[in-house]
């Protein structure tokens, strides 16, 4: 179990299916990789890379009709007595993901106005929640804890308790939703795109926020998103999803330094920054891959500016590295020892 | 930026008579508020701002700070409160003004290219409508032609492909692409585009960023580039302006690449601290320096300086006036520019 | 051959007329039919139609009397009996469906046609054309239809089914110009719109191209409640006796059923047939509505 206390969740060979009437959308594709424990890992993507339904299988919040179709989801949490013990996630019954859910994992969502209830105060809400999970607290204690949660989210506790959502503005809510995942002490935080709808000064709060926790908490996080920049400033390992499949793997340092995988490339190449040589940015050619429709071979030849014979007629494997590091390409790392097979 | 970049002609003050020019501009929109009396939230206070012919000037601000009611005033689907608005000398008033309407030429491009289609229109009839509404003599032959030649102008080939399509059939970019078209239909002087790119892959942001530029260079119409994002209006904008807006009013104008490197305006450097860059290797400070992230109100307004609230160099009489000041590089609204410290916030240039 | 040549060219022309003309209208009927409901929906009213249309040729109704055989019992020569003045109720039935489809219709195209364009222009223009008819809208919504039937049936003398239908739909536009107001007021404010006025259309073209359209379906489903709600009324005004202008339309067979079977028994289930004629037409209009908003209505639209 030594190689598992380093990680707090792990996909493997993950393929998530969409049945619908006439056809079935595979929205990821055989994904394997891990949660570091007390790191910050972001998942990174464009619309339809499966990035959410992926983070989201996790939880078992998928969207409908989705199911797991293929692969293992193991959690590996920590026991009352404080010992790492494995629990597989998608063996879970229903009943038991109830109880699983926002204790061990929570998620704060794009669309934090979805996500509260607008008929409820902010205190119902936290009340209720709490009340499922852990029933036996007193009124005083409940209080207590709400407001030392949004204290620390740096909201003024009193007016908050007593607001309805449309009553605050997209970054309070959005802090309310932070405060709300932690309510329950969890080991694990998805933020699926926190930020999207909020301008930069806001985002850049939140972010910091969102690190101080991860650092004094030392809650685990996955963020789901399709801004580099905001991995580059906040996320410690990052995965790259294209078209349902894990192009690459690492940590952000090492990904960003050699920008070997040439979908990643274009990525970074792709976002405009505030610094640098704006003739040095260019867009990748192409549009994103149709998932009823995908190309022979690999994935992102059509759109590859390396893409070579083989590209075309067989997908790439997965190359992984001794570092941990691992891409879906042919010539990830050309001319290092895999450590794959 | 490299300074090599810069042509004096673009950053430089535009010609003679401008294009468009926005004078003291104010809008007050009314809520009901107690029985008593209805709330005015004022969204713009005095805004004045020149666009030249085949500039690019950029809005720029968070969410509330008016960018859009200022762009929806350029296209004329509002009329201000107070304040004037020439058009190329002439004074414009609003909607169906005449002046304008006998052009059109100023035209819009939305944010979310969904809801800016009709959904049970094709794409064809959509382009179709605006052409022979203002060229009543065409013959259907003439208006193809002119639709298939847009649709070579915004890359969308074949054009058969799109133009049988309804909105939700096609892509958000392509989608954004057919908004392109139409705004250019019409062939105006100025386009004003609201976030056009928010909404798109990031793959394909620069590709649409780089067609409103090549029209901007081809076609010789200016553009009002809207966002929340510096990243992509540095992109666009290169040598053009940008206008830093908060709580309605422009703090900060002047070329793009000076106001980046050498933002003078507290709430600009706050604000480029915060954008992200895609380099972990090069991080900025993460505390903005900013005394609070609360929003002011843009209820009853005073005289005063509005950032006053959020400011790390306030004093006492920053609540009294304010006015704006010209620096070497730009024009910036605070009177304490001495107290504020002038060097870059990042090193551009890496 | 020049014929064949010729036939062969015809043939082409007429196969791309077809694929190019006939492509949209057929993709149009697929989507029409796709829906259960509104295939037997659809089906049973053109049932309807069609006895409306061929029933009275091959069934044709005698109105003479003939109190030799009056009450009698259903038989192969009187499939429904025959009533107190010895007429036969099957006629009778056939007779009456096509007065009941012309009120339904006619009604529902009044109903329409005030309520739609009453609704865009007052959610379009908005301002004191909207105050204005709103007001009478509320008016109308306001007093009980029911009872105005009644009291405009006793004044108005009804001859015609136009007549009939004018007083029901008098009464029941009020409603669909509310709810086709509301719509239009918020498509207005939608993005696609606001750049027609950047674009200066004209107002014409704003709400015919642009607005008519989005609201089509909402106005195809609207007709056929129209139907089924005039279809009600009418009955009702019918059944009691105030507008006695046919004495084969199905309302005033209830009524006459009604009437005489207090006096004879006998009588008495000659109400019945109309009866279940009314509620198989009503089921038909409600699956055909349904089916139409399940295909046309996009929020309901599953995967």
């Amino acid at each position: 179990m030594c190689e598992h206390s380093d990680n707090i969740a792990q996909f493997r060979g993950v393929s998530i299916d969409y049945p619908l009437k006439k056809y079935t959308i595979r929205a990821v594709t055989d994904v394997t990789f891990s949660l570091r424990r007390g790191q910050i890992t972001a998942l990174v993507g464009e619309s339809g890379s499966g990035k959410t339904t992926l983070a989201s299988s996790l939880i078992r919040c998928i969207s409908e009709p989705g199911r797991v179709a293929e692969g293992e989801i193991s959690f590996y949490g920590r026991t009352a007595d404080g010992k790492i013990a494995e629990t597989r996630v998608d063996l879970l019954t229903d009943k038991e993901m109830r109880a699983f859910r926002w204790s061990k994992v929570s998620m704060v969502f794009q669309a934090a106005q979805s996500a509260l209830n607008p008929v409820l105060t902010v205190r119902e809400q936290f009340s209720e929640t709490l009340d499922a999970h852990e029933p036996k607290h007193s009124k005083e204690e409940k209080e207590a804890r709400f407001r030392a949660l949004l204290e620390y989210v740096k909201l003024d506790a009193e007016r908050v308790l007593a607001s309805y959502p449309h009553e605050l503005s997209g970054g309070m809510k959005q802090r309310v939703m932070i405060a709300f995942a932690l309510l329950l002490d969890p080991e694990l935080i998805i933020l699926d795109e926190p930020t999207t709808a909020l301008d930069v000064i806001t985002q850049n709060y939140i972010f910091t926020l969102l690190k101080k926790i991860n650092r004094e908490r030392g809650i685990s996080m996955l963020l789901m998103t399709h801004d580099i920049s905001v991995v580059a400033k906040f996320a410690d390992y990052m995965g790259v999803m294209y078209g349902g499949r894990l192009m690459e793997y690492g940590s952000v340092a090492e990904v960003f330094r050699h920008r070997y995988h040439p979908y990643t490339r274009g990525l970074i190449g792709a976002t405009p920054s505030i610094i640098g040589d704006i003739s040095d940015m260019k867009p990748i050619e192409g549009s994103p891959p149709d998932l009823l429709n995908l190309p022979e071979g690999c994935i992102f030849s059509p759109r590859c500016p390396q893409c070579r014979a083989i590209c075309m007629t067989q997908e790439p494997p997965m190359r992984e590295f001794a570092d941990g590091g691992k891409g879906k390409c042919y010539f990830y790392r050309e001319g290092e020892a895999d450590v794959s097979r | 930026m490299c300074p090599d970049e810069q042509t004096p002609v673009q950053g430089a003050a535009p010609a003679a008579v401008p294009l468009m020019q926005l004078k003291n501009i104010n809008m007050i929109f009314k809520k009901p508020g107690s029985f008593l009396a209805d709330r005015s939230i004022h969204v713009l206070k005095d805004v004045s701002l020149d666009i030249g012919e085949r500039e690019i000037v950029a809005l720029v601000g968070e969410s509330g700070c008016g960018k859009t009611t200022l762009g929806k005033i350029i296209t004329g689907l509002y009329r201000p409160t107070s304040g004037e608005v020439y058009f190329n000398g002439e004074r414009v008033s609003g909607t169906f003004d005449k002046k304008l309407s006998s052009y059109n030429q100023v035209q819009f491009i939305q944010q979310d290219s969904y809801a800016a289609l009709n959904p049970v229109r094709t794409i064809y009839q959509s382009l179709y409508a605006p052409i022979k509404t203002h060229n009543r003599k065409w013959t259907r032959k003439q208006i193809d032609a002119r639709i298939e030649e847009l649709m070579e102008l915004i890359g969308l080939q074949p054009s058969a492909q799109f133009l049988t399509k309804y909105p939700h059939q096609l892509s958000g970019g392509q989608r954004q692409r057919i908004l392109m078209a139409r705004a250019i239909s019409l062939e105006p002087r100025l386009i004003v585009a609201d976030e056009p790119v928010s909404m798109i892959d990031v793959s394909l942001r620069l590709s649409l960023l780089n067609l409103m530029k090549e029209l901007n260079e081809k076609l010789g119409m200016s553009f009002v580039y809207i966002s929340h994002d510096l990243s992509t209006t540095r992109y666009i904008a290169r040598n053009g302006r940008v206008a830093v807006m908060y709580l309605g009013e422009i703090v900060e104008v002047g070329n793009i690449g000076d106001v980046i490197a050498k933002p003078r305006h507290p709430y600009t450097r706050a604000l480029i601290q915060a954008v992200p860059v895609p380099d972990p290797e090069f991080q900025g400070n993460d505390e903005l320096p900013l005394k609070s992230m609360q929003l002011g109100s843009l209820e009853n307004r005073g005289d005063g300086c509005a950032f006053y609230e959020r400011c790390l160099y306030a004093k006492d009489q920053c609540r009294q006036k304010i006015q704006a000041v010209r620096t070497d590089t730009a024009e910036v609204l605070c009177c304490n520019l001495e107290n504020v410290p002038s060097t870059p916030v990042y090193d551009i240039r890496k | 051959m020049p014929e064949e040549k010729n036939f062969k060219t015809f043939c082409a022309a007429l196969g791309r007329f077809l694929r190019e003309e006939g492509d949209a209208f057929v993709r149009g009927l697929k989507k029409f039919f796709s829906n259960g409901k509104t295939i037997v929906g659809f089906s049973i009213i053109l049932f309807f139609v069609l006895v409306a249309i061929f029933g009275p040729l091959i069934f044709p109704y005698d109105s003479n009397t003939d109190m030799a055989n009056s009450y009698l019992a259903p038989s192969w020569l009187h499939p429904f009996g025959t009533d107190w003045l010895g007429r036969d109720v099957f006629r009778q039935v056939i007779a009456g469906t096509g007065s009941v489809l012309e009120i339904a219709f006619y009604s529902a195209i009044f109903t329409v046609v005030i309520g739609t364009v009453l609704g865009i222009v007052s959610g379009y223009l908005g301002g004191w054309v909207d105050k204005i008819i709103m007001a009478i809208t509320n008016i109308f919504l306001s007093i009980p239809s029911f009872p105005i039937y009644l009291l405009l049936a006793a004044i108005v003398t009804i001859s015609t089914p136009i007549s009939l239908a004018v007083i029901i739909s008098v009464w029941s536009w009020a409603g669909l110009c509310r709810s086709i107001r509301v719509q239009i007021m918020s498509l207005k404010e939608r993005d696609f719109i606001q750049i027609c006025t950047v674009m200066h259309m004209s107002k014409a073209h704003i709400i015919f191209k642009e607005l008519m359209p989005n609201v089509f379906s909402y106005i195809a489903i609207n007709f056929v409640m129209a139907m089924r709600n005039a279809i009600m009324a009418s009955v009702g005004i019918m059944l009691v006796g105030l507008a006695a202008y046919d004495p084969t339309n199905w309302g005033a067979i209830i009524n006459a059923a009604r009437t005489k079977g207090l006096m004879n028994v006998k009588n008495i289930y000659i109400l019945l047939y109309p009866l279940v004629c009314i509620i198989v037409f009503q089921i038909a209009t409600l699956l055909l509505s349904n089916g139409l908003d399940e295909t046309l209505n996009p929020r309901l639209k599953v995967l």
